[in-house]
């Protein structure tokens, strides 16, 4: 009996800690953030249970039979958490929210577990013993379940499964109360009735876990949004399906994660092999950390400097492990120095030189965007620019909006750099355009210090990319100037023909 | 295959018809601002008025040269004397800031015009402020043959203007009146063309009649008989009438003289539209400069050449004469509530006119020629983020048909930065329902409070949902606005009679002695002055 109860000490505080921990993970992975979440998951979880024990005084009689209830309901609750909170993430107006009042709802019920499960033994052990053993057993099931919970429990079962197993072991402990012979209890049948029910509902859910899984990851995830944020400067929305995820900006599409590869293979390789031997980057836009992570497989390079206006969006892609396991964790590359700035103003302010300069930057879909395209912006750009140095522009669809792109590299042009067209196929884009720009006349670059595991770029790729068919060809355009902003007309007018 | 299909853009046309709706594009909106009142205390202004009970000075200052007014006149004056190394003047401002009607405010969004906001691209022949614009920035070079490369970034930048008509913003003004009202058009037609014919007419001398600045233009004035009618009277005598062309016209009238065409003089109203034949290698030629803190850009530009000679606080009250061909001026600091009498050999005046006629009650009390100067309010409002989805973009200026109010000034289009939420609009209304006086007098007793109310009633029959989204709201009471040149004041010869210095000891330089508040006028009265000052015996000497 003693030693009955004393295990099941350990089995409900290793649970207990299992399922603040889920919480805390997909409050993180769901919601981003992770600090934040899981800290005020813990804070929650802590306090609820600081409730549940303060109520257990006001439970007076039947202390066994309540403490069978509270098992089976944490078994319950706790077992379907991660499944719940997976499937309704979509579905519920304020999420966050119901994280909270399930945390809390779980909480006050495993605070209620030790002051019960003491009041129990209080006439089987001394008071001392019974304290330290309690809780001796109490902390080591929690040890167990931290270590067991990442190093085992997520990788081989996943959160689903993981959270089942635990309200499985829950019930069990209220079952081998109800059937033990030498514990009294009132009313057996019903208790036997409804532990059993529990007891299959969750074993059966445990069997068929990897389809719940991608049931709620269905519900969850099919080209649904998976994360939205209004920021000062943009709306960030990622969504899901099951070939990737995608990121837009303000309703763009920004990258598709089955294909960006290509697209940033694309900017970044050419402009690296048209420099000789190139130290410092600069990348403006770009917080996604794919350029980055491209760049990283160049050894050479001494220093990167990464220019992005939004602080959300370099956060995301550094602290969501989703996002950051896209781009190889790049963000937290120690050869690179993140700034979150508008790139105009920063261009203005700093005085620093660099052999390449990447420039991605959202579409000018818009008269602010539109500023950072002017000449005024590339006159800006060059002054950061090395006597050999080039950059490279993404620069919109040549298929799509033309005179949009063309009009990018006419105003390149105009500032007394000397350009270097090339486009490439992106499914999920289309054919994209980008514009490589040099002080100095363009030879061809020189292809021989690239990295060899590249997925999709390579020489004999970009000379066709530098070949524009009739329908792409070159036009004579306007000037984009900031008292024209001759490419929003262009764009706006290409692409809502196009649509 | 779509990158920007996944949201269109939403065009909510406005629900309500003829009104404009705000829509809330992200935090909850409040209804909690700040208010201020900007500019110098009306009881200090006054003070001006009630001369007889003048204290004695505290201290006596001796200065060779002495600017009363800071405005863009007095700062050009200063601007071209530091230019050529003198030190020796000291300007007095009653504001607490330089710039006159070029003043600006500021909030952490950004900077915001108090009242003028814009200059347009300049005629050749106005070297001196070609010159200026070159040594700030604003010109980047000249072309072999002398036609100046503005600098973009001080270019007003797309998208310019859009006008509120039939419930929608459409983009440009002139084109979207046409859009709407395609029947008048050939009477604006007819209307352009008789501009330009004005554009291109020369007097007897050969030069063109209208020209800014006037120093060059044509002397003869053999187009007198426009300034003894009324615009509308000559607008009517020459079948300029319609819908659409009656809005505009006011509408211009309003913009740069406070007063609509019934109270403009032909000449006045046919200047407008023909005094301007600017050439640019790299905009239009009716481009305009401009700065998110409007004119005070280019004052502060002026100042930045003699910083230390210039104090304000300081109000004028009066002028003597002290002995021969010196001054004696009381003025006060209504900041340290001092008195000081400053003593002068050489007085420039660069006051409005009726100011100079009470400055000078006791020592030159001559008939002066004093023109109307409507009064105005200008209002920023400081908006959380919102946006009115109802057609063309907002632009830099917006401009709402058939309202009292101009429009509105979208500050933040100057700026190259990304915007990051709130905005930044100045909203302009020439008060012209009555008589000037009799709206100043009105406008005398009303407290902050009263104001406050009008120009957020105002405001909301604009935009009804407005109160929501104000966080700042900042007004700017203009008594005196700018000259409105009615009949017979341009071509008065009393005009430039009552400019000329008085035995070269005392100097006049305003925008009212030029007829037309342009900065350029400002600029021009100014430059001519100091060579004035500069050539006079004596004053080189005195260095
Ligand atoms: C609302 C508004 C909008 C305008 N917009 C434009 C525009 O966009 N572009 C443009 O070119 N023009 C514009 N103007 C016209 C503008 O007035 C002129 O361009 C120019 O700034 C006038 O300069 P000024 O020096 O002649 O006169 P003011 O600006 O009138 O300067 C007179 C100065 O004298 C000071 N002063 C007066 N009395 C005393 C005293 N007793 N003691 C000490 N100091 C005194 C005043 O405080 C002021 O600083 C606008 C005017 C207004 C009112």
């Amino acid at each position: 009996m003693r030693i009955l109860f004393l295990v099941s000490v350990a089995v409900i505080a290793t649970c207990g800690l299992i399922y603040e921990l889920i919480a805390g993970t997909l409050a993180s992975y769901l919601l981003g953030d992770s600090i934040t979440q899981f800290s005020t998951i813990i804070g929650v979880y802590l306090f609820s249970m600081g409730i549940g024990s303060y109520f257990s005084k006001f439970v007076q009689k039947r202390i066994l039979e309540t403490f069978i209830v509270v098992e089976i309901l944490v078994g319950l609750l706790g077992g379907f958490s991660s499944t719940l909170l997976y499937s309704l993430f979509n579905h519920l107006e304020s999420f966050q929210f119901f994280i909270y009042a399930l945390i809390g709802t779980i909480g006050i019920l495993v605070g209620l577990e030790i002051p019960l499960m003491m009041r129990i033994l209080k006439d089987e052990f001394d008071f001392k013993d019974l304290v330290s053993h309690i809780f001796s057993f109490d902390y080591a099931g929690a040890l167990l379940a931290s270590l067991a919970f990442p190093l085992f429990f997520v990788p081989q079962m996943g959160l689903i499964k993981t959270s089942l197993f635990f309200g499985i072991l829950n019930v069990l402990i209220a079952l081998l109360l109800i059937f033990n012979r030498k514990v009294k209890i009132q009313r057996t049948r019903t208790f036997q009735l409804i532990g059993t029910t529990s007891f299959i509902v969750l074993l059966v859910a445990f069997v068929l876990g990897d389809k719940i899984l991608r049931y709620t990851e269905d519900m969850a995830y099919d080209e649904k949004v998976i994360y939205s944020k209004s920021t000062p400067y943009q709306r960030i929305t990622l969504t899901s399906d099951k070939n990737g995820t995608k990121l837009f900006l303000n309703g763009n599409l920004q990258f598709y994660s089955a294909d960006e590869y290509r697209y940033h293979e694309a900017l970044v390789h050419p402009v690296m092999s048209l420099v000789a031997n190139p130290k410092k980057v600069l990348i403006l836009g770009g917080g996604d950390g794919f350029a980055v992570r491209e760049l990283i497989k160049y050894k050479t390079i001494e220093s990167i400097q990464l220019v992005d206006l939004d602080p959300e969006m370099t956060r995301l892609f550094k602290r969501n492990p989703q996002l950051s396991a896209l781009n190889d964790s790049a963000l937290f590359h120690p050869k690179l120095r993140i700034t979150n700035q508008d790139a105009f103003i920063w261009l203005k302010t700093n005085k620093h030189v660099y052999d390449v300069i990447l420039i991605d930057l959202p579409d000018p879909s818009n008269f602010s965007l539109g500023k950072l395209y002017t000449d005024q912006f590339y006159k800006a750009v060059g002054e950061h620019l090395t006597k050999n140095g080039a950059l490279v522009v993404q620069s919109t669809s040549p298929f799509v909006a033309p005179k949009s792109y063309w009009c990018i590299a006419n105003t390149l042009q105009i500032t007394g750099l000397k350009i270097l067209p090339y486009h490439t196929f992106i499914p999920s884009f289309g054919d994209w355009g980008y514009l490589l720009a040099s002080k100095q006349a363009t030879r061809q670059p020189d292809f021989s210090k690239m990295p060899s595991n590249l997925r999709f770029f390579s020489p004999d790729a970009f000379e066709s990319m530098c070949y524009f068919p009739k329908d792409v060809a070159y036009r004579t355009t306007e000037i984009n100037r900031l008292n024209n902003q001759a490419l929003v007309h262009y764009f706006e007018t290409e692409w809502n023909q196009f649509q | 295959m779509n990158r920007r299909s996944f949201v269109k853009r939403l065009a909510l046309g406005s629900l309500a018809l003829g009104q404009l709706n705000l829509i809330q594009a992200c935090k909850a909106p409040s209804t909690q601002w700040k208010f201020k009142r900007s500019g110098i205390p009306m009881s200090v202004a006054h003070s001006l008025r009630s001369r007889s009970t003048l204290p004695t000075p505290s201290a006596v200052v001796e200065h060779d040269c002495i600017i009363i007014g800071a405005g863009i006149s007095g700062l050009s004056v200063g601007y071209h004397l530091a230019k050529t190394g003198a030190t020796n003047f000291l300007v007095l401002e009653m504001e607490e800031q330089i710039g006159g009607n070029a003043q600006f405010g500021e909030t952490n969004t950004g900077k915001f015009p108090q009242g003028a906001h814009y200059l347009p691209v300049q005629n050749l022949e106005n070297q001196p402020l070609l010159d200026f614009l070159h040594a700030i920035g604003s010109i980047s070079h000249f072309s072999l043959d002398g036609i100046p490369y503005y600098n973009e970034a001080n270019l007003c930048h797309e998208p310019e203007e859009r006008l509120f008509i039939n419930g929608k913003w459409h983009e440009g003004i002139v084109e979207a009146l046409l859009q709407v009202y395609p029947n008048e058009k050939p009477i604006w037609d007819r209307f352009f063309r008789r501009m330009q014919y004005f554009q291109a007419y020369k007097g007897a001398d050969g030069k063109d009649v209208f020209y800014i600045p006037e120093r060059f233009a044509s002397l003869s004035h053999d187009l007198v008989h426009l300034d003894q009618l009324s615009f509308q009277a000559y607008l009517t005598e020459n079948d300029f009438r319609c819908t659409s062309l009656d809005w505009y016209l006011n509408y211009c009238c309003r913009d740069d003289y406070g007063q609509n065409t019934a109270n403009i003089s032909a000449f006045a109203g046919i200047h407008y539209f023909a005094a301007r034949k600017a050439k640019s290698k790299n905009c239009s030629n009716d481009a305009m400069l401009t700065w998110p803190e409007g004119n005070a850009f280019l004052a502060n530009q002026l100042a930045s050449a003699f910083p230390t000679q210039i104090q304000c606080t300081t109000l004028v009250l009066r002028v003597q004469k002290s002995g021969d061909k010196r001054y004696e001026l009381l003025a006060y600091n209504w900041k340290k509530k001092t008195y000081t009498a400053y003593i002068t050999r050489r007085l420039v005046i660069c006051t409005p006119r009726h100011v100079r006629a009470r400055l000078l009650a006791d020592t030159d009390n001559r008939n002066w020629l004093v023109p109307t100067h409507q009064p105005w309010w200008v209002a920023t409002v400081e908006l959380k983020p919102f946006s009115d989805f109802s057609g063309a973009f907002l632009s830099w200026d917006n401009v709402i048909f058939a309202h009292q109010t101009l429009g509105y000034i979208h500050n933040l289009n100057q700026q190259i930065a990304q915007p990051n939420g709130n905005t930044l609009l100045t909203f302009y209304k020439p008060l012209d329902s009555t008589s000037a006086s009799e709206i100043r007098k009105a406008y005398e007793h009303q407290t902050d409070s009263e104001l406050e109310a009008e120009i957020v009633s105002e405001l909301k029959s604009i935009y009804p949902e407005i109160e929501k989204y104000i966080c700042y709201l900042e007004v700017r009471l203009w008594g005196h606005g700018m000259v409105s040149p009615g009949i017979n004041y341009v071509t008065n010869p009393m005009r430039k009679e009552q400019q000329k210095s008085v035995d070269g000891a005392l100097y006049f330089a305003h925008t009212d002695d030029a007829g037309f508040s342009l900065f350029e006028e400002a600029f021009d009265l100014g430059y001519q002055l100091a060579n004035q000052l500069l050539n006079t015996n004596g004053y080189v000497d005195s260095l």
